[in-house]
């Protein structure tokens, strides 16, 4: 069903598709301008000069690696929710608030009615694609995830605040599809906590989705699956993408259960190690999920977004995992 | 009625100066001498509980600025059990690292007493020790051994270490011992693991101790009789997520009552006048002891706002006080 979408949408990929979920690490040069920005020692057009530096090296090292559909690697962005707050109105930059070990990130306030003023990432978007001829995925946080991880001091409640950053997220979709976007991904990973409010994040996707011509793709990560499967099905997207490296021994029996009826973006390579696990290790993930999806279904790529990891530590990790799947292809297919 | 930390308290802060810690703990992982980290703990710790005492609190906490998360701190210093991957704590958007029972899990020895005694030493009020509970800590574990059948099997074991560490935090001087049992709401059918667990703190404890129960991030209120049966001094309970829990405990409540009144997961500030009139409804029929706490604890919010929601609390006494 999903293989006639993306060839409707002009879009022929191979088996086993790689992608990764989104963010790059930012190289140190980039880190160090972002620095300068912060201390008023270069201007944002400087800051611009190298954003857009790192994304062309990011698109020319997916390339060359062979990935099949890329993304931008988020040189411009800092933190996932934070990214879309400072340009959707109605957000205020809260304080620090710890993510996790040493991790922090400044968690938004929702301060007022929250609109979409003007296109967020359709610019990046369009930077990228111009650089390849592979798909360039868009790139979006969803609206329940943008609710959850922010501060509400304005609407009445969860549901009020979700809704109308889903027609915000909406418009910035409309946006990404008039540029000529087809793939796009809106990542929810806050959806796997609240079992009981699984049926807004369902709404408020379908609010954001309905009717609109893409493919659309949704990460989840580090949550209780087991209390959200197979419910998340229900998600009006194509494929969801999921963090399976280290978790697929759990879930592999709920997914036998309940087979997956949507594409899946299998995570094969965990994010939050520095050890760069060996191509067998990956093949064997891969193979490992063909026992419950079904190969047509089924992409891969790392656990979640790499930009914690060392741009060398970044590399090597698509390196192994484009060079799983392409075995994969010749020795499963 | 006494205001009171609930546990952990922000440990950064936006200003350079309350970035010390941030920047101790990077140093510490390129090879930095362990001294200068356990200093920047040391200072942190300080700064922390000033701000709860300077907030209004008569009970604070040490703000567990060591520990990495609740759930990996402890369940760490059992032999047999690893570190994994990180996983998402309920419906926060922090993540704890998940422990991995790869043995059987045996107590490595003293863990939180020396930093109590550190903690107590440093602050004016009175230092309430936490301990996170048997069931938390095994409900979060991965099970990648023979040595347990299920997760009920490994929370027999973290309860005889945890009681152990119970012993050493009461000998280093704690008075006051809250156990986090979250996931109990969730596990209801952990309650006889629990129950006999805290049977074994009290049969430690020495008179002048009072153990309290925390559950939060949850509705307690389906849970609410078999809690008032478990054997502890007072109950900690999150009023954020229920709709019912209140009108429960306005209808009467003889242990000592910690209300988790300020909700720790937003920065809206209630306001005094509000937070008393309900106080007020359920304190007509309290026998025991009131302390008045953030829903959970405040590593959840910016630093100034988690100090604010504190000050919010004093405030709110004071009008109940006149």
């Amino acid at each position: 069903m999903s293989r006639q979408k993306l060839k409707q949408l002009g879009l022929d990929l191979p088996l086993f598709p790689t992608t990764s979920v989104g963010s790059f690490p930012k190289p140190p040069e980039l880190m160090s301008a972002r620095a300068q920005l912060r201390k008023r020692r270069i201007t944002p057009a400087d800051l611009k000069r190298a954003e857009e530096k790192a994304t062309r090296d990011w698109i020319g090292f997916q390339e060359k690696a062979g990935v099949d559909v890329l993304v931008d690697g988020e040189m411009y962005r800092g933190d996932m929710v934070a990214y879309f707050a400072e340009t959707l109105t109605g957000f205020r930059e809260g304080g620090l608030v710890r993510s996790y070990g040493n991790r922090y990130y400044h968690k938004p306030v929702i301060a007022d009615d929250v609109t979409w003023r003007a296109p967020i990432t359709v610019d990046w978007w369009k930077f990228s694609q111009a650089l390849t001829k592979k798909p360039v995925k868009g790139m979006l946080t969803g609206p329940y995830t943008i609710m959850d991880w922010s501060f509400n001091e304005h609407y009445p409640d969860r549901r009020a605040a979700c809704m109308a950053l889903a027609q915000a997220i909406r418009q910035e979709v409309e946006a990404l599809i008039s540029a000529g976007c087809k793939i796009i991904q809106i990542d929810e990973p806050a959806l796997s906590v609240r079992v009981a409010e699984l049926p807004l994040v369902v709404e408020a996707m379908d609010a954001v989705t309905r009717e609109l011509p893409a493919y659309f793709i949704t990460h989840i990560c580090y949550g209780a699956f087991e209390h959200v499967y197979p419910e998340i099905l229900h998600l009006p997207v194509d494929n969801l993408d999921l963090d399976m490296a280290l978790t697929a021994r759990e879930r592999h029996p709920k997914i036998k259960a309940a087979p997956f009826t949507k594409d899946i973006s299998y995570g094969v390579s965990d994010v939050h190690s520095h050890i760069v696990e060996d191509e067998a290790t990956v093949y064997e993930r891969v193979k490992h999920a063909l026992a419950v999806i079904p190969a047509a279904q089924l992409w891969v790529d790392p656990d979640c977004g790499l930009k914690t990891r060392t741009v060398e530590e970044a590399q090597d990790k698509m390196r192994v995992i484009v060079a799983a799947a392409q075995r994969a292809r010749k020795e499963l297919a | 009625m006494f205001v009171a930390n609930h546990s952990h308290y922000p440990r950064v802060g936006d200003s350079p100066e309350l970035q010390k810690l941030r920047r101790a703990i990077e140093a510490a992982g390129r090879g930095a001498p362990k001294g200068e980290l356990i200093q920047a703990q040391q200072e942190m710790t300080q700064r922390a509980l000033h701000e709860q005492e300077e907030a209004g609190c008569d009970i604070v906490t040490d703000g567990q600025i060591r520990w990495y998360d609740g759930v990996s701190h402890f369940a760490g210093n059992f032999d047999g059990v690893a570190h994994g991957s990180i996983f998402r704590f309920f419906d926060t958007n922090f993540l704890i690292r998940q422990p991995i029972a790869k043995g059987k899990a045996r107590w490595r020895g003293t863990l939180t007493a020396p930093d109590h005694a550190f903690a107590q030493r440093a602050a004016k009020k009175p230092v309430k020790a936490v301990l996170t509970g048997p069931v938390t800590l095994a409900r979060h574990t991965i099970l990648e051994t023979d040595a347990y059948t299920n997760a009920m099997d490994l929370a027999a074991d973290y309860a005889a270490g945890l009681v152990l560490e119970a012993k050493e935090l009461f000998s280093a001087g704690a008075t006051l011992l809250q156990v986090e049992e979250p996931s109990i709401l969730t596990h209801p059918e952990d309650l006889p693991i629990l129950k006999e667990f805290l049977a074994q703190i009290n049969k430690s404890k020495p008179a002048n101790a009072s153990v309290f129960l925390a559950t939060y991030f949850n509705d307690a209120a389906p849970l609410y009789t078999k809690l008032l049966e478990l054997p502890v001094a007072g109950l900690i309970w999150d009023l954020t997520y229920s709709a019912t829990l209140e009108e429960r405990i306005a209808q009467g409540f003889s242990k000592v009552l910690g209300l988790g009144i300020a909700d720790a997961r937003n920065t809206k500030l209630e306001k005094p006048e509000d937070l008393a009139r309900r106080i007020e409804k359920i304190a007509a029929k309290a026998r025991g002891d009131i302390h008045l706490l953030p829903s959970c604890g405040l590593e959840y919010l910016p630093r100034g706002r988690a100090q604010e929601k504190l000050a919010v609390l004093a405030k709110t006494r004071r009008y109940l006080e006149g």
